[in-house]
């Protein structure tokens, strides 16, 4: 009943102060903004993209005549699908490659990575509704909250509430759901417009799993800014005065949503340096000649792998030389040196995929001081734009090269017949060659990667909480024993 | 009366834990960012170093092959030494304080294979293999620290530089001295942030001790900047705590300011240009080569007899070159020449664009600061665009000299191959450098001597009349 009376007290004020309503409009303005800028992005990226898979299918279409081995290697590009809460939170879609080249014989890097033509000014900070969210937002709550505890402190009114008998565990319940109305009132208009803007306005590629991906964005920047008002509370009810509250409160934002994100970035890196781009592309040329020892392979003696397969396909075809077996060595070789490659990318790829890991492990280490990083990696997780949902990407393009390569192979083989080399396959058949149209992945198939980030969310939105409920129950008591 | 105020502030900061904890983060942060920055440099420039050594050493060899076959020492196959296969290594190395502000370098591609078989969209060399997670923040480098970090330490200890003693009530005995309010105020900034600053330059004469030889004029440069924009600061806070009463309300002040300038500003003025001055898609100019690529296989016999036919004098080889040199060149060659278009109205929309920034960059001392810091490093993006303009420039050259050996089918003599022009980026130099940044730095200057302006007492917009 009194903590009842306390949260509509802090209610009252905030009505009366009017911090809240300005605060609201101006946190609604800037969201506004952004998200029209967000939306505006993925719609023109996705019709970029959608025209570009149209060129390129046209352009393969439209190549005549040709050997299919040639074919291979014009090939096909795969673009990547910029899914709906890219606008939302953009995460790492700007910095990943868009584009992959199915070519043959090597499994390409995606390229054109957006983030190369945006200029200098991006590195600063991208403005975006997530940004907003986890930066803008926690200051917003500060200003809100600072002066919870403090002010009452300062004003003496808090020794008053004490002398009537309200017991500290009232005032803090009274303080908590005051705080709880405040934190709702700001992020329900908040969420509502992101709700619209995805499922109204939005140009991106569909996600089929959209509703539980919103849910969760709203459930963690919920706790996120839970924490974030804990804090505040608690540091509030250890300041003697609003300004220490203020200048405390400010220097932990800072620290915590600006520098140790950015610290974090770099001490990743610096730990585990990025790979040398010219060594990784080497590395996989390097797969690539170890088949064929040197590429073009032409009057060069076979490599070891080579002789294998051919002792394979005369085993196969049960003749003794390759010129009496029904169909062409050539074009069996090329689908095999495929075969023998591929185990060899995917172990590659996947190395680098633990480079990335032990970096983001060393980023995720620093959560305990920051959960802006957690914050981070979950937003971009849940709006699809992360690097594990870039990867999903690059594996399936990667699974599509395959396909395609394995068909023009296959066209070779059974067409090919003693001069595969000039053999050149007719218009029609590039139409039979298989069109990529994977989307992006569902959230389910991350879920185990983004659980010790939620984890540590709940500890600290928990640990914030018990911060808070001590720190008040001090300063009520404190109170009482003056 | 100024001595003993001095002494009296270093007595202060001895005395404030905060104090100590600020400037302790200053020491550690500044001074980790410049090795972090020197890290990347050495690994970065190694990396370089050994593919230009990887392309030379294999031109070597073409052309020891080639002596040979001139001599008559070797008997030639159609694939030896055939000025299809000639390449240099164009390389775009760290700007002379590259370490010192990575900013763009780490995303940009830096090597491209100037050769007749590749084509502008391959021509640079494979990239893009970091990882893009941590690509999204950026590098915790000197001059995020100048230009984010360091407003932000000042105002965390300047901006209770009065208010405390009105708090505490000491303001008036300390005025009951000579002293004026704006002196007391000027005296305490400039011993904090002359601390807090001597701590940050430290670890800038550092960074530029570190730089490769020649680099001392960028480091002057560098370090004007610097001091322009540490000082605007001190004078936009000098303003500020002069005319607000309460230590939370100058603190509310200075933090809104510092968002407003590194946040908000840039966000608005790089969103607006992305609005406004949309470069063209990637991805179109994509599709423009593919589409030149495809048109130029299907037309190379065409071509290719044209060419001889208006240059009969080339029809003479001794040996037939394999087909698809031939094919890849003319093909390389008209996507060059079909993409011209899109690449030119991206070079013209980034100028419009980076010319509107020009402009925008003047809402805010932090976009300023670092436009300049970078453009003194040799990180900013201009310097990437130019590299591929010289890189691509090069490959146009390099075709035109090699066309006529290549279409005919003949073999480039040793003495010709010394003759190709190569590939030597083309940097800025100081005086340059200087020439554009020497206006938004007289803009920090400007803005300074306005705050002293303001803050005299005798203006009737003085927080201290």
């Amino acid at each position: 009943m009194k903590a009842r009376v306390i949260a509509a007290k802090e209610a009252l004020v905030a009505r009366r102060g009017k911090r809240l309503w300005a605060l609201s409009l101006g946190v609604i303005a800037v969201m506004v903004a952004s998200m029209a800028i967000g939306l505006n992005r993925t719609a023109t990226f996705e019709a970029e993209r959608a025209a570009a898979a149209e060129s390129d299918k046209a352009v393969w279409l439209d190549q005549g005549i040709r050997n299919p081995h040639k074919a291979a290697h014009f090939s096909r590009y795969v673009f990547k699908p910029i899914p709906t809460l890219a606008s939302f939170d953009p995460g790492a879609i700007d910095f990943a490659g868009i584009a992959v080249w199915m070519e043959a014989h090597i499994q390409n890097p995606s390229r054109f990575r957006r983030a190369e033509s945006t200029g200098d000014l991006s590195r600063f900070v991208g403005l975006s509704p997530a940004w907003v969210l986890q930066v803008i937002m926690p200051l917003v709550v500060i200003l809100l909250l600072f002066g919870a505890y403090a002010g009452e402190r300062e004003d003496g009114t808090l020794r008053q509430v004490m002398s009537y008998g309200v017991s500290p565990g009232a005032v803090f319940r009274g303080k908590l759901r005051g705080a709880s109305s405040a934190l709702l009132k700001l992020l329900l208009p908040v969420f509502a417009l992101i709700a619209v803007a995805v499922f109204v306005f939005d140009g991106g590629y569909p996600q089929e799993d959209l509703p539980v991906r919103l849910a969760g964005i709203v459930g963690i920047y919920g706790i996120y800014l839970f924490a974030f008002a804990m804090l505040t509370i608690g540091v509030s009810a250890l300041s003697p005065s609003r300004r220490s509250a203020a200048i405390s409160l400010l220097a932990i934002w800072c620290l915590v949503t600006v520098l140790l994100p950015r610290f974090a970035n770099d001490a990743a890196v610096t730990a585990t340096p990025q790979p040398d781009s010219y060594q990784t592309w080497k590395d996989l040329e390097e797969i690539k000649a170890e088949y064929w020892g040197v590429i073009p392979a032409f009057g060069i003696p076979l490599t070891d792998i080579r002789k294998r397969e051919m002792a394979r396909f005369l085993e196969k075809f049960q003749v003794a030389n390759v010129e009496d077996a029904p169909v062409p060595w050539s074009a069996w070789e090329l689908q095999a040196s495929e075969e023998y490659s591929d185990p060899l990318y995917d172990a590659y790829y996947a190395g680098l995929n633990d480079l990335y890991g032990r970096q983001e492990a060393t980023r995720f280490r620093l959560t305990a001081l920051s959960p802006t990083i957690s914050v981070m990696a979950l937003s971009s997780g849940l709006s699809g734009s992360d690097r594990l949902h870039h990867y999903d990407f690059v594996k399936s393009a990667e699974g599509h090269r395959r396909v395609v390569i394995r068909q023009l192979n296959e066209d070779l083989i059974q067409h090919g017949g003693a001069d595969a080399l000039n053999y050149e396959s007719p218009t029609s058949f590039w139409g039979e060659v298989a069109d990529y149209h994977a989307g992006p992945p569902p959230l389910t198939s991350f879920t185990g990667s983004y659980l010790p980030y939620l984890l540590v969310m709940v500890l600290w939105a928990g640990g914030a909480f018990l911060f808070a409920r001590w720190a008040a129950f001090r300063a009520a008591n404190m109170e009482t024993a003056v | 009366m100024t001595g003993a105020l001095v002494k009296l502030e270093l007595l202060r900061l001895r005395r404030s834990r905060a104090a100590w904890a600020i400037l302790a983060f200053a020491l550690f942060a500044s001074f980790y960012s410049v090795w972090s920055g020197v890290s990347w440099r050495e690994s970065h420039s190694a990396s370089l170093v050994a593919y230009q050594a990887e392309i030379e050493s294999k031109m070597d060899v073409w052309l020891e092959t080639l002596a040979a076959i001139e001599s008559g020492e070797r008997f030639a196959t159609p694939f030896d030494a055939r000025p299809s296969q000639v390449e240099f290594a164009a390389t775009h190395p760290v700007g002379p304080l590259g370490h010192l502000a990575v900013g763009s370098a780490e995303l940009l591609p830096a090597r491209a294979n100037i050769g007749p078989l590749k084509h502008q969209n391959l021509m640079v060399e494979r990239y893009g293999f970091e990882n893009p997670t941590t690509l999204t923040l950026g590098r915790f480098d000197l001059a995020f620290l100048i230009v984010v970090v360091l407003p932000l330490l000042m105002i965390a200890l300047s901006f209770d530089v009065i208010a405390a003693d009105r708090s505490r009530g000491t303001i008036n005995l300390l005025l009951a001295s000579r002293a004026s309010k704006q002196r007391v105020i000027a005296t305490r900034l400039l011993v904090r942030n002359g601390i807090l600053g001597g701590i940050v330059a430290l670890a800038v004469v550092f960074g530029i001790a570190m730089a490769p030889e020649g680099a001392a004029a960028f480091g002057l440069l560098w370090s004007l900047v610097f001091l322009a924009y540490s000082l605007f600061w001190i004078g936009l806070i000098y303003l500020v705590v002069g005319r607000t009463s309460r230590s939370e309300t100058s603190a509310a002040v200075l933090v809104s300011l510092w968002a407003l300038f590194t946040f908000a500003a840039p966000a608005l003025a790089n969103s607006a240009g992305e609005a406004l001055y949309p470069l063209p898609s990637n991805l179109d100019y994509l599709s423009d080569a593919r589409v030149a690529q495809n048109d130029a296989w299907k037309r190379r016999p065409e071509l290719t007899a044209k060419y001889l036919s208006d240059h009969p004098e080339l029809v003479a080889n001794e040996m037939e070159a394999p087909e698809f040199a031939h094919a890849y060149f003319l093909a390389n060659v008209m996507e060059i020449e079909s993409t011209a278009p899109i690449v030119a109205a991206f070079e013209d929309s980034h100028a419009r664009r980076s010319a509107f920034v020009d402009k925008l960059q003047f809402t805010s001392p932090a976009i300023v600061a670092q436009r300049a810091l970078f453009r003194i490093a040799g990180s900013d993006f201009d310097r990437t665009l130019s590299f591929l303009t010289q890189a691509r420039a090069a490959l146009t050259n390099l075709n035109d000299e090699l066309r006529p050996v290549i279409l005919a089918s003949n073999r480039v003599s040793t003495e010709d191959f010394a003759a190709l022009s190569g590939f030597e980026f083309e940097s800025n130099s100081p005086a340059t450098v200087f020439g554009q940044i020497s206006i938004p730095v007289a803009f920090l200057v400007a803005c300074l001597c306005l705050f002293v302006a303001l803050g005299r007492p005798g203006n009737r917009y003085s927080p201290f009349a």
